[in-house]
């Protein structure tokens, strides 16, 4: 017997897990007079030596499953422009289920810069090893997808509209091609005793995403220095929208497009960074309830600018 | 849970080591970014980070885009210094690039209005 309809669990473990394996990467990001932050949600179109440790995330399923995740990533640069990234994330369900998510690999290569248009745009490869996590919640079979990266700030609006300038939008837009078109698993139907076997499909999915900042560091720097407490020169409000939309090999019923929108802040301080967000998700097969992220992230680059916080062969620093 | 140990030291070590030098960013600056002022006779520069004076720099332009005539850029720490004369009423662009002492480059610009 067969069956396309997806798991129960799968959808909440699909959001819960969203913000984390969609995307892979989280590296901050200087062209010209523009820092775009290292965003939560989506990846930001930098390429340099970073590491996030540890990110925090709570959020409720669509079940009501609280999902606590612990997680880091490295981003590691081989040569200026071209990095590798790792990650993974150690999960910790209400119901008592815990362990690691699958293990998270990467690259990304900075591809064009317009410093006084303050444009990055950056494409990579993102991927999920399927079998190097828990199995009581994760997939066996991998995904992998090539990804596009971009960021554009708004500094160069004439001044008439200084006000504007402090904006900025990064986004992010990539395909989740599943290495297994179905999984099968094997059970008892619990009237008859008679073994079965279900067959659920597995998407290919469009993961796509932007995030609007208003940089209060931009602000002090260029267009009118702020008064008041240090602290708030140092800031970025940031909304992010994270989106996963099934686009291929779809099963009945599961083209829901999952996603959250986060509202949030963050601080940039001289080597790190600290963000944090709200999560709420966009419908209820994304969540039950408000969540909430939480990351110290480190600019390796600026910490250990001589040793591993420059690329492995050489070239100059950018 | 105990395997959240590791990256936690991890991270409290990265937190201890993270007061090395850094990208250098504009606190503050004098004229004030944005603001309106008497004619000055210096433009200063204030830093997050230390900068090299000999690799760092200050550009003035009026508001037709024509160079201001300054001084050689100089200053000590965190601060960059440049001294100008004769400037008009009008709006000013400065542009400025900065290389700290651990050598990673910066650069910026603002605006600063001399008052009539």
């Amino acid at each position: 017997m067969s069956s396309y309809a997806s798991h129960a669990g799968r959808a909440a473990i699909a959001a819960g897990c969203l913000l984390l394996t969609a995307c892979p990467s989280r590296a901050h990001a200087i062209i010209g007079d523009r820092l775009f932050p290292a965003t939560l949600a989506i990846d930001d179109p930098g390429v340099t030596d970073e590491l996030s440790l540890p990110t925090f995330v709570r959020t409720v399923g669509p079940d009501g499953t609280r999902e606590h995740d612990y997680a880091f990533e490295l981003d590691k640069t081989i040569v200026p422009g071209f990095e590798i990234i790792v990650g993974d994330t150690y999960s910790r369900f209400s119901d008592g289920t815990r362990g690691l998510q699958n293990l998270e690999l990467g690259v990304k290569y900075q591809l064009y810069g317009n410093a006084p248009h303050e444009v990055l745009v950056a494409i990579g490869v993102s991927s999920e090893i399927g079998g190097t996590g828990a199995s009581a919640f994760t997939d066996r079979f991998s995904t992998i997808g090539p990804q596009v990266y971009f960021g554009k700030g708004f500094g160069d609006l004439p001044t008439s509209l200084d006000a504007l300038r402090p904006f900025a939008v990064t986004g992010q837009i990539g395909l989740g091609i599943p290495t297994q078109r179905s999984t099968v698993s094997f059970s008892n139907d619990p009237d008859t005793g008679v073994p079965i076997a279900d067959a659920a499909l597995n998407a290919t999915s469009l993961n796509w995403g932007f995030s609007l900042q208003y940089s209060l560091v931009y602000l002090n720097q260029s267009v009118k220095e702020i008064a008041g407490p240090d602290l708030l020169r140092h800031l970025i409000p940031t909304v992010e929208v994270a989106l996963v939309s099934p686009v291929a090999n779809v099963p009945d019923g599961g083209h829901t497009t999952l996603g959250t929108v986060n509202a949030g802040v963050f601080y940039e301080g001289p080597t790190y960074q600290v963000g944090l967000e709200a999560v709420l998700p966009i419908n209820e097969a994304s969540g039950k309830h408000p969540g909430l992220i939480a990351q110290l992230h480190f600019f390796l680059d600026d910490i250990f600018p001589n040793s591993i916080g420059r690329p492995i062969f050489a070239g100059a620093r950018p | 849970m105990n395997r959240l140990i590791l990256p936690a030291a991890l991270a409290a070590t990265l937190a201890g080591t993270a007061t090395a030098a850094a990208h250098a960013q504009l606190e503050r600056a004098v004229p004030a970014v944005g603001s309106t002022v008497a004619a000055p006779d210096h433009i200063a520069l204030f830093f997050s980070e230390g900068v090299v004076p000999g690799f760092s720099g200050i550009a003035v332009a009026d508001a037709e885009g024509h160079a201001v005539k300054t001084g050689k850029p100089s200053g000590k720490g965190a601060e960059l210094d440049v001294p100008v004369s004769g400037l008009r009423a009008g709006t000013y662009l400065v542009r400025w690039h900065a290389v700290s002492v651990d050598t990673h480059k910066t650069q910026g610009s603002f605006r600063f209005t001399v008052a009539p």
